[in-house]
Order: structure tokens, then sequence, then C-alpha cells
């Protein structure tokens, strides 16, 4: 008789966990090839979020929960079903090693069944993305959401030692998943108690992020290869995870037959139990309330509206259990106990108003009384900005630089303060903490004109080019990864990695050499490619060349870090094409819609296309901008789409000019490169409708 | 051997069980019997360690068991509802025991499984009832445990295939002294087969010991007396019950054999006869005498 494992009790959970398993795959596959083209959309990166993620991220995190719940719910029906418990209590083994070898037995399941996924996802990616994957950003979200499970799992099986229902270890299980939630909020709450301190929305996303891995996972993209930022969150949900399955084996020691059938054998428990429900809803309300912040408008009637909904929800929940559990409703008794929740909610709503109020109290914010500002941003927002300048995430750390530049706070203040609720396609929107000479600092989103703020080259503002150029901000921007082991970075479009070094040698050559060889029209499409850094996946698929990541390896803290940084590639004339035709799969517009269907209505939200000549004696980059600010420069920007419309695409020949076009889609959301080869005498009607709309601006 | 001293088990506010003492030595049958809702399953469940008493101890061989905390002894329960999966075969459900009892045996299985016509492949939903505990008792036989506990397992199995499965246990005990303990609320089905018995009624037991001895512990006279005779006139005696029908007593009492009818002879009877008193007899007047049916007041009949 082993005391903590025993070799039957583990086959025979497996064996009853075999069916649940393969079920979970085929789950998990299907939705894997479900959710392929967002995948490949992500990893492209065009639309931002494109760090972390992978093929199998969605499915792995759905498998961690439903398998993490179902698998735990079947090798633990013996705590609910009498006849099982006859059979198990009764076997020659311990209880200690009945309970442990369960856990087990489950984990090893959720485990072969993560990993099955996770292998798939790579398959997949490989297929899509070539070489462009990384085996350690799937081994990176498999941990995260295998941890994730782990919680789950421990969750239910603490709870299914103290209870002998499922419906009041389901309960609780949730309750307790949901406990840890509240560590954040209360940290928030109270560091905005102390005194001098009133960082409040920035602190709490950084919080969020690195306390426990649920809320990553939930409410954030799944950590990926940012592994370092997210490992205190991991560690703690690991830790989380093994102290629920230790609590869990120690309660089960204690645990008797007989409970099996009945809710709790303490009536304490059973009042926990209900608590949790309302707590647990609440508490997800608090955290999206505190969310609301990061919006551009709060509408207060409806945050509270919302609140008021939950703690409905809370108490119809309270006594559809009643029901369920007791066949009756016992509204006396509930009264009292709603004391709990609605205490709770008021505690909450607390904090979620409080700080809503304050900050909404300032809707324009007087120049004069800012002190400095930090550049926050949120998900995918700055990677957009910031793509052309390969610097999509060093914002994390930027944001601790107190900007006292005047010109810059002039400028964002204006920015915030001209806001424009409405017509999200055309803006841009930025998150920046203003920091008051009060004392006191607000968090608002400011939103930049794409069609004034954005030079179309490089979308980059004015404004943001300036805070990029300031040395503080620049050095932390970079700090992702430790000077020591990286011999330079710069936003010079020039990233050169020690370790990488020789790597990077190797594909050069190779590039070069390739490069060589390539007939004239498509060498001249590459000219500015040299400026870039050729990835191996770029030299592989050329054809289908868009957005390149590179990765740069490195040591923060004693722990190896991977980041990634955007490289915009250009296009060969075929790559072009091949492009559009990878994106239409993924719901863009084609080339040729581009082409015949820009036009008033048809597609609304271009709003300026840009037109550059590569191959003439001097390459003429954005030569010629054409906007659609008002119908006088629509007037213009029309006649150029008639004269590209009709000259449509091209096969390119030796003497046909390439000519870049360069659009803004407000319908995606994204800038699109796509090139068209045209005849010098086409390339002279736009030259003529350009200077003669310059002229008239004049 | 099973030493149970002082047991005590309460489920919300009613107490199932009450101070139980009992020992079960090695390679014995022991029968538990009572009413419905006496106790009989708990106390299996107790010894079998799926409820932990609230009070008192259970040991196996001097070996506590400690609500199977380190130790566990090499049990085997078959409670009167067996689990089963929906799809699950007699030979799948055999392979589910075996990976716990490391004394199990295939060959003993067939032979048992033969002895009830039953097939290994039969799928247990499609069985009666009586033949789904025809086949888990099979399976508990051939696990070959140490300890094997019953709950109404021989309940409701027709004539022919109780004998068989008497026999079964039986050859098990002889030939590895293991030791049984079966509980059901006939005693016919019991009588027969154990070596002691204890009868528990509303969580006490109120009489146990050898089947024999038990046999002994009642006599029942049958007497007839010219005119009437009245209850005081037995007052000497320890009567349970006395029966009258016309000038016919029908007297059960305990004591000595031999000075009891002495003492009745006294009485001039016209005719006196003793007859056999069974095990059912004896359970049923101790319950009767605890308060089970109390309505009918045996003693102060007629």
């Amino acid at each position: 008789m082993k005391k903590f494992f025993d070799r039957g009790i583990f086959i025979k959970t497996l064996r009853e966990l075999f069916y649940l398993n393969i079920l979970l795959v085929f789950i998990g596959a299907v939705l894997v090839v479900l959710t392929r083209e967002t995948a490949v959309h992500q990893m492209m990166g065009y639309a931002g979020r494109s760090i972390s993620y992978n093929f199998a991220g969605g499915a792995l995190i759905f498998v961690a929960i439903l398998g993490g719940f179902a698998l735990s719910a079947t090798a633990l029906s013996f705590t609910w079903n009498r006849k099982k418990a006859d059979f198990e209590y009764a076997l020659p083994v311990t209880k200690g090693a009945l309970y442990a070898s369960k856990a087990l037995a489950v984990i090893s399941s959720l485990a072969a069944v993560m990993a099955i996924i996770t292998g798939l996802g790579f398959a997949l990616s490989v297929k899509y993305l070539g070489r462009f994957v990384f085996v350690s950003d799937m081994l990176s979200d498999l941990l995260n959401s295998f941890i994730f499970a782990l919680i789950i799992v421990g969750a239910v099986f603490l709870a299914a030692s103290v209870t002998g229902k499922v419906l009041s270890a389901g309960i609780l299980s949730i309750g307790i998943i949901t406990i840890p939630l509240l560590l954040p909020v209360i940290r928030y709450y109270s560091m905005l108690r102390i005194a001098g301190f009133d960082d409040s929305m920035g602190q709490f996303i950084l919080i969020r992020r690195s306390l426990y891995l649920p809320i990553n996972l939930l409410l954030s993209q799944a950590p990926g290869i940012n592994f370092n930022r997210y490992l205190g969150g991991i560690l703690f949900s690991f830790f989380l995870a093994v102290a629920y399955l230790a609590f869990g084996y120690f309660l089960f020691k204690k645990r008797s037959g007989d409970l099996t059938g009945n809710h709790t054998n303490s009536k304490l428990l059973h009042y926990i139990i209900m608590a949790l429900i309302p707590f647990a809803m609440l508490n997800i309300a608090t955290i999206s309330a505190l969310d609301y912040k990061l919006e551009i408008i709060f509408r207060k009637t409806r945050y509270i509206y919302e609140m008021l909904t939950y703690i409905g929800a809370s108490i119809i929940l309270m006594f559809a259990y009643d029901l369920l559990v007791h066949r009756k409703l016992r509204p006396k008794n509930r009264i009292i106990w709603l004391f709990i929740p609605l205490a709770l909610a008021a505690f909450l709503l607390n904090i979620g108003v409080q700080d809503l109020v304050l900050n909404e109290q300032e809707k324009d914010i007087p120049t004069e009384n800012v002190k400095s500002v930090n550049i926050f941003s949120y998900d995918e927002v700055f990677s957009i900005v910031f793509v052309s300048n390969m610097m999509p995430y060093g914002y994390i750390n930027a944001s601790e630089v107190d900007i006292t530049d005047e010109e810059i706070i002039t400028e964002l203040v204006s920015l915030y303060n001209e806001r424009k609720d409405e017509d999200w396609g055309n803006y841009m929107p930025a998150f920046v903490k203003f920091n008051l000479k009060s004392g006191r600092s607000i968090y608002k989103w400011v939103f930049l004109d794409n069609d004034y703020d954005y030079p179309t080259d490089t979308f980059v503002g004015n404004t943001f080019t300036k805070i990029q150029q300031l040395p503080d901000y620049s050095e932390k921007f970079y700090d992702n990864i430790s000077p020591n082991n990286v011999a330079t970075v710069s936003n010079k479009e020039e990233i050169v990695n020690a370790k990488l070094e020789a790597e990077l040698k190797e594909v050069y050559t190779v590039f070069d050499s390739e490069y060589d060889a390539l007939p004239l029209e498509e060498k001249v499409m590459s000219v500015d490619m040299r400026g870039h850094m050729p990835t191996e996946w770029l030299l592989n698929k050329r054809e289908v060349a868009v957005v390149g990541k590179l990765y740069v390896r490195g040591r923060v803290s004693g722990l190896d870090v991977v980041d990634t940084y955007f490289i915009t590639f250009d296009y060969t004339p075929k790559a072009a094409i091949s492009y559009m035709e990878a994106v239409n799969m993924m719901n863009f517009v084609d080339a040729e819609t581009v082409i015949k269907g820009i036009e008033p209505g048809a597609m609304g939200n271009i709003r300026h296309l840009s037109l550059s000549f590569l191959n003439t004696e001097e390459p003429m980059e954005d030569a010629m901008v054409f906007n659609r600010k008002d119908d006088l420069e629509a007037k213009y920007f029309f006649r150029a789409i008639d004269a590209l419309r009709e000259n449509g695409l091209k096969e390119p020949k030796a003497d046909s000019i390439i000519l870049k076009l360069q659009y803004y889609d407000g319908n995606v959301g994204n800038y699109m490169d796509i090139y068209i080869s045209v005849a010098e005498d086409e390339m002279n009607e736009l030259i003529d409708i350009y200077n003669e709309w310059q002229e008239s601006r004049e | 051997m099973i030493e149970i001293k002082n047991i005590s088990k309460s489920f919300d506010e009613a107490k199932v069980l009450d101070d139980i003492t009992c020992e079960v030595k090695q390679g014995t049958i022991f029968g538990i019997v009572g009413s419905n809702g006496a106790g009989k399953s708990t106390l299996l469940r107790v010894i079998s360690g799926v409820y932990d008493p609230e009070a008192g101890s259970i040991a196996y061989n001097g070996t506590e068991l400690d609500n199977k905390l380190i130790n566990t002894p090499d049990i085997l329960f078959l409670s009167d509802e067996i689990h089963y999966e929906p799809s699950e075969t007699i030979n799948n459900l055999s392979k589910r025991y075996k990976l716990f009892y490391n004394n199990f045996s295939d060959g003993k299985l067939n032979v048992l499984l033969e002895m009830f016509n039953l097939k290994r492949n039969t799928r247990i939903e499609k069985l009666s009832k009586g033949m789904k505990k025809q086949a888990v008792l099979s399976i508990a036989l051939a696990c070959q445990p140490e300890f094997l506990f019953l709950d109404e397992t021989l309940d409701g199995l027709d004539p022919i295939m109780r004998i068989n499965a008497k026999k079964m246990i039986f050859d098990e005990i002889l030939e590895r002294q293991m030791t049984v303990v079966i509980a059901s609320h006939s005693l016919k089905e019991l009588e027969d087969m154990c070596d002691n018995l204890a009868m528990l009624h509303e969580g006490k037991i109120v009489v146990q010991g050898n089947v024999d001895s038990l046999k002994g512990q009642l006599i029942k006279i049958r007497c007839a007396f010219e005119g009437s005779v009245a209850k005081e006139d037995f007052k000497d005696m320890e009567i349970y019950s006395i029966e009258s029908n016309g000038k016919l007593y029908t007297i059960v009492a305990s004591g000595d054999e031999e000075k009891i009818k002495a003492k009745i002879s006294g009485m001039n009877p016209m005719y006196i006869e003793v007859l056999p008193v069974s095990v059912e007899e004896t359970f049923v007047i101790r319950l009767q005498l605890a308060g089970y049916g109390s309505h009918m007041d045996w003693r102060s009949e007629k």
C-alpha cells in the first residue's frame, strides 16, 4: 500500500477520462483550424497584437477552462455519486493516494491533450508562416495555458474535498478561482489610499498583468514570448495551483464518504458558497468597470446600470440556487446573507465610481496645470504607431519617463481637448497620463488625426517623433534587452544583436546572392529592402512578404528574454499580387477592389493615397500624396484613382515604371502597400493631376 | 480478525450507530440483521472505510483502520447498489477490480461465472437484478480479498443460485480463511450460513452471539390447562410471551428448559410440549422487546 500514489487509481482514472480527452483534442483541433485565419492575421502583425499569439493560443485557453472543469469533475464524480463513493472509498487505497492519483491522472490527461493541440497549432503555423514561428512561443503559451488549467483543477479538487454535490463544488470552485482576482483590486485600492499616491489606472494595468495569470489570459493576450513580463503572474499562478491542490489533499483526507450527496457538512461553508456567487460576479464586474476608464467616453449611468445588473443577477442566482438545491425559496434567510454581496457591491462601486467621477471632472485639461506627461498605450495602439520604427512594446518601460517638454505637453493637451469621439476610422488613439501640478494624475486617450498628424511615409506623428527623440524616453524604450547582451539597438531601422550577429551575416549573404540573381524590375522593387533586415522567412517565401518580425534575444535580470521588433518589407510586383491574395483570405480587400473600387461611397474610408515612383532615375518616395480631407482635395484624389483604375494591374515590363500605392483603409484599420506598373505616359498623367492639385492649393 | 469498538455515527441529528462493539474472527461469517434503517449498511460502510466513525475504533488484525489515512486492509465491499458504467461488461468490471486486488484470479472468475451461467462479455445493464448480484459476487470472490463485506448481496437470488453463492463463499473461507461480514434484513438468508450474528435496532446491537447459542437462549412450550390461567401464575418465570387459543397456551421464556418445564408441570397442565425455537423467532422476540413493533404488547397479551 502506498501512501501518496496508487497505480490502480491512476490507471482507472485515465481510462475514465479517455473518451473525454479524445473529445477535448477534437474540440481543440477544430478551434485551431477555425481560428487559423485570425492567427495568420495576428502573426502577420499588420493590425497589431502580433506578439505572443500562435495558432493554438485560443484553443489552449478554451481547452484549459473546459478540460480543467470537465476532467476534474469526471475524476471526482464519486464525491457526489453514492454508488461510486461506495466503490472508491472502500478500495484498499489510502485517501491521500486516492486524491493524489486522481489529480495526477487529470493533470497528465490535460498535459497530453494540450500538448497535442499545441503540436497541431505548431504544424499549422509552420504551414502558413514557415520558419517564422518560434518553438519558444508555442511552449510558452502551452505552459501558461497549462498552469491556468492547473488552477482550475486545483480549485475543483479543493471544492470537491469539502462538498458532496456537483452544483456546490462547481460554485465553490468558481469562487476559489475568482477570489484572487480581488488581489489586484485590493492592492490598487490600498495604493490609492497611500498619501500622495494617485497613480491609478496605469498601475492597475501593470498590476493586473503581473499578478494573476487568469487575468492575463482572460483579459489580455496570452503571454507568449513576453514571458519575462508575465513571469510574476505565472509563478504566482503556479504556486496558487499547487496550494489549492495541497490544501485539497489535506481536506480530502478528512473527508468522510457520507458527505457524498450532501452540499457540505458545515453551515458556515454553505454560506461561504452562497456568498461566493455574487462575489465572483461583482469581482469581474469591478475589473471591467475599472477598464472603463480606458474608454474615451465614460457614461456613468451605463456603468451604474451595469453594476446594478450584476447585483440583480447575483440575487437571482442566489434564489435560483435555492430553488434548484433546496427546492424552495428562503427569502428571510437570504436577506441576511444578501448584506454580504451588497456590502461588497458598495465597496467595489466606491472603488470604481470614485475614480471615474474624479477623472471625469476634468473634461478639458488646462495646459498650464500639467507638470509632465507619460505615454502609455493599450495593446495594439502603439504597435501600429511605432511599426515603422520597430519598437512596438517599449512603451511599457518608457511610460515611466516623465516628459516635461512644454511643446510636447501643449500638443498632447490640445490633441485631447480637440478630441473627436466619433469617426474612429480616421483617428488613432494613444493613452496618455497627464501629471498635474496639483499632484494628481489623470489618464486620457488622445486621438491623433491621421490626415494631419501622420506624415504618410512613417505613420508616426511629429509629436511622437519628438517624444522618441527624448534621450530618457529612448533609453527606457529599449530597456527590454539588457545593454550587456545587445550590441546596439536604435530606432534608425537597424537592430544588431550580438548573439544573432553571425546568424544575420549568414542571412545577409544568402539574401545578397539571391538579390543579385533577381531580374531588374524585382531588384528595383527590392531597393528599399536593403535598408531593412531580411529574415529567413522572407528568403524562403519571398512572394508573400508583408511585415517582418525580428526576434532579439538577450538576458534581463538573469532570465532569457526574447522580444520582437517589427520590420516592414516591401514587395516585388509579384509579391504585391500574392500578398493581396493572401490577405484577401483574411477578408481584406483584394488588389483589384482597391484599384477599381476606390470611389465615393464604395470605399468611403480610404482617406489618403500616396504614390511613389521607385524606378525612376531618382526614386521619388512620397512624390505625390492625395488626401480626401475635403471636397477640393477629394476631387484630385478621385481623379488620381480614376487614372489608376483605367490602367489596372499590369505585369511589369522592363521599361515599366513601378508605382507604389499606399493607402489607409479605415474599414479594416490597416495601411496597405501595393505595387502597380504604369507606362510613362500614365505616370505623366498622374503627375499632371498632382501638379494641378498643388497649384489649386496655392 | 476485525475488532469493532464503541463505534458511533450520526447523520445530521439522527444517531444511526450508537456505541457498537463486536468482534469478527478470522475465517468466519458474521451476519448483521436488522429492520430497515437499523444501521446495517452504515455499519458496513464504516468498517469498510467509506464513512468515518464519529467515535470508536476499528482494527483489522490488530491494526487500526485510522480513517484510511495510512493503511487500508485488503477489504472488498459490495454495497447493495453496485456501480457500473452504462456500457460496462462483466469483463470490464472485473478489470476495474483487478487493478486494486493483487490476488485477482481470472481462472477463479471463469469457474464462478460458469456456475452462475454468466458470460464475461455480457453487458451488466442487460442483466436482471439477481444476475447482477451473481456477477459482482463472482468478481468479488475472484479478487480473493482477506475481508469481504456484502450488503444484501444474497437477497433476491433464487434458491438454487443462493445455494451456489453460499457454496462459493464457504469454499473461499475453507480455502484461505477469508472473513465475511454480511448484512441482510432477512434472517432466513443468514441463519444457515453465519457463525455469528448481530441484530441491529435503531443503531444499537440488540443481540449478538454464536448462532447455535442464540437458538438455545429461548424456550417455547405449548401446553393446555383445564381451567383458566392468570398471568400472575407465571410470575416467577422469565416469560417473554404467552399466546392463548382456548385452553391451549404457547409460552416463550428464557432460562433452563428443565426447570421451566417442571414449573409448568406443577400447574397441572393437561398437555405439555417443548417446541423448537428458530433463530428468526429469537430475533423477532428480541426486536420486539427492544421496542420494534411495540404497538403489539406481547407480554401483556391474553
